[in-house]
């Protein structure tokens, strides 16, 4: 398990990251998510052990970096979100560098190239000058190097920003396939629909602190349950409106559309109920639900650059204009 | 290749001055030694000159160069240490500047062919050039560490150079305007001027010796005979000790640590 305790990071005076805490489970893949600025890069710089938190801590199965740099660093595949090239190297030899700089030489160096160019579809690259692959290649090569030690453990920095869909679609299903074999997955990206096709786990971060944490589903749900009843009437739409002003379980009303936008306090028993009286007041009603959340719309409410704030913006207790 | 080029031109003007004085002994029909000696000392005083120039350019952006391509960070999640990057780094820099120190020494075995200096004294004034050498790559190799970008550690590695040569010199000329004769205990920082062992045994071998004690003598200083007399062999030590001293300066800068923030960065 990775465990990251009240990491702080200043900058000079500019705090990166305060009091950052998470607790990553092993087999998991965790998406990181946060807007520009956010310290994402930063936290996941101190989780692999390139640099050292200014407090707080970062443990792998409770090693700190500090205890064992070379075990600990041997645990963690790192594909960073600028891609690191030596121009004048060819494709295999850049990955034979890296593996003599892990510890790999001669054949077992080779092999391994061999093994992990095929897996990620680079074999006829292998002769190719670095310089010269596109941006998806090279950030296959990278997850190629990534896999050199066969770390359990990998963190992927924006590893499918600027990449073309075909490319994007292989890198997730090769993403999906080793966290299929076990492996611990960490991936910061902007590309919230990515994170959400793929992860298992989430943390959205702004500011340098974790403003919500825990499985995708369970954040899913517990926003969704926030968000607003949108209910469509085949006629009567005044009518209904005043009968929602008069339920006591109706916070706020808001119209976008042709749709009544309910903000509404109670359960689904309760949602029910609404329904039924909606119905029994002979009001006709031609869609009745709860609006869905998107990973989107709560990385937008989080990180409060939502707009969906205004859309509760005709209160209940307002005169209706 | 750079340097093996102007080593090759250094060559030309070494053989073409060679040619010019035996042209002239057969004119005059009398020997004139003291011209080769003239000439090796300008040959392998260029060539010095041209090694230390060139030497920043080896490592002033090993780091800061990684750092600015992203590979910095993918290094420090290899089994690497912060310590075999910088030593390791230094070390290629050193073998190639030293490959291309002894292709120097033709153009400084030309003049030689009329006698005078031994080819072991030549190759010993060519080792002489590389503590000199390790202290410029590990100075420059620190304002890697310590520069954001390659430009800014090129620059700095080059203001450090010039700080270093001509610098050490300038202060104790400076100060001698404050000193009385024999007092510019400022003199003494020469000891740290890369120059001094090259010139040391340049100067020794064309029988110039006393020209170490003339340039005490110009700066108002009047060192202890044994200092005068190992002049090149403390400053060779000198170098090396500040050399290594920088290139410790440059793994610290490299390595995490809890402390970061307090880091040399410009």
């Amino acid at each position: 398990m990775i465990r990251v305790d009240g990491v702080k990071k200043f900058y000079g005076h500019f705090c990166a990251l305060d009091s950052l805490s998470l607790k990553i489970s092993d087999g998991s893949l965790f998406g990181f998510v946060g807007p520009n600025g956010a310290g994402k890069t930063t936290a996941i710089k101190i989780m692999t052990g390139i640099i050292y938190p200014d407090e707080g801590s970062v443990t792998i199965d409770d090693m700190r970096p500090e205890d064992d740099l070379i075990k600990y660093k041997s645990m963690i595949g790192y594909v960073p979100d600028a891609f690191g090239i030596y121009n004048n190297l060819k494709v295999s030899e850049y990955m034979e560098f890296f593996a003599a700089c892990l510890g790999l030489h001669g054949m077992e160096s080779r092999k391994k190239t061999e093994q992990l160019l095929e897996y990620v579809d680079l074999s006829d690259r292998a002769d190719f000058y670095v310089e010269a692959l596109s941006r998806g290649m090279k950030q296959k090569l990278a997850l190629a190097r990534a896999l050199i030690n066969d770390p359990p453990i990998l963190i992927m920095d924006e590893p499918t920003s600027g990449l073309d869909p075909r490319t994007r679609y292989e890198f997730k299903q090769m993403v999906g396939e080793l966290s299929d074999r076990g492996k611990t997955i960490i991936i910061s990206s902007h590309i919230l629909s990515d994170i959400s096709e793929l992860c298992t786990d989430i943390a959205i971060i702004d500011q340098g602190s974790v403003v919500m944490s825990g499985r995708l589903m369970d954040v899913m749900k517990l926003v969704t349950a926030e968000n607003p009843i949108i209910i469509t009437m085949a006629g009567k739409t005044m009518q209904a409106i005043k009968f929602l002003r008069e339920d006591d379980t109706v916070k706020s009303i808001a119209i976008k559309g042709n749709d009544i936008m309910v903000n509404f306090a109670g359960s689904s028993k309760d949602e029910a109920g609404l329904l039924k009286r909606l119905v029994d007041a002979g009001l006709p009603v031609r869609s009745f639900s709860r609006e869905k959340g998107s990973l989107e719309s709560i990385f937008m409410q989080l990180t409060g650059h939502g707009e969906e704030h205004t859309i509760l913006s005709y209160d209940a207790t307002e005169p209706d204009n | 290749m750079m340097i093996i080029g102007l080593n090759t031109l250094l060559f030309i003007v070494s053989l073409l001055g060679s040619f010019g004085i035996v042209n002239g002994m057969e004119q005059s029909s009398e020997a004139m030694y003291g011209r080769f000696l003239r000439i090796y000392e300008l040959t392998a005083f260029c060539e010095y000159i041209l090694i230390l120039l060139i030497t920043p350019l080896f490592t002033a952006s090993s780091i800061s160069g990684e750092r600015e391509t992203g590979t910095l960070d993918l290094l420090m999640t290899t089994y690497l240490t912060p310590a075999n990057i910088i030593i390791e780094k230094i070390t290629a820099a050193f073998l190639s500047i030293s490959a291309a120190v002894m292709s120097g020494l033709p153009a400084l075995l030309i003049p030689l062919m009329f006698g005078g200096v031994s080819i072991a004294g030549v190759i010993g004034l060519l080792v002489s050039f590389l503590p000199g050498v390790f202290l410029v790559l590990a100075v420059s190799i620190f304002a890697s560490t310590a520069c954001r970008s390659v430009t800014k550690s090129i620059a700095v590695s080059y203001a450090a150079l010039i700080m270093m040569t001509a610098g050490f010199l300038v202060l104790p000329v400076f100060t001698r305007i404050f000193s009385s004769p024999g007092e510019n205990r400022f003199a003494y920082i020469l000891a740290l001027d890369p120059l001094l062992p090259a010139a040391s045994m340049l100067f020794s071998q064309a029988g110039e010796a006393r020209n170490i004690r003339l340039l005490f003598d110009f700066l108002k200083f009047d060192p202890d005979t044994a200092f005068l007399n190992h002049a090149a062999l403390i400053s060779i030590i000198l170098q090396i000790a500040e050399g290594v001293g920088f290139a410790i300066l440059a793994v610290l800068n490299i390595t995490p640590s809890r402390s970061g923030s307090k880091r040399i960065l410009f």
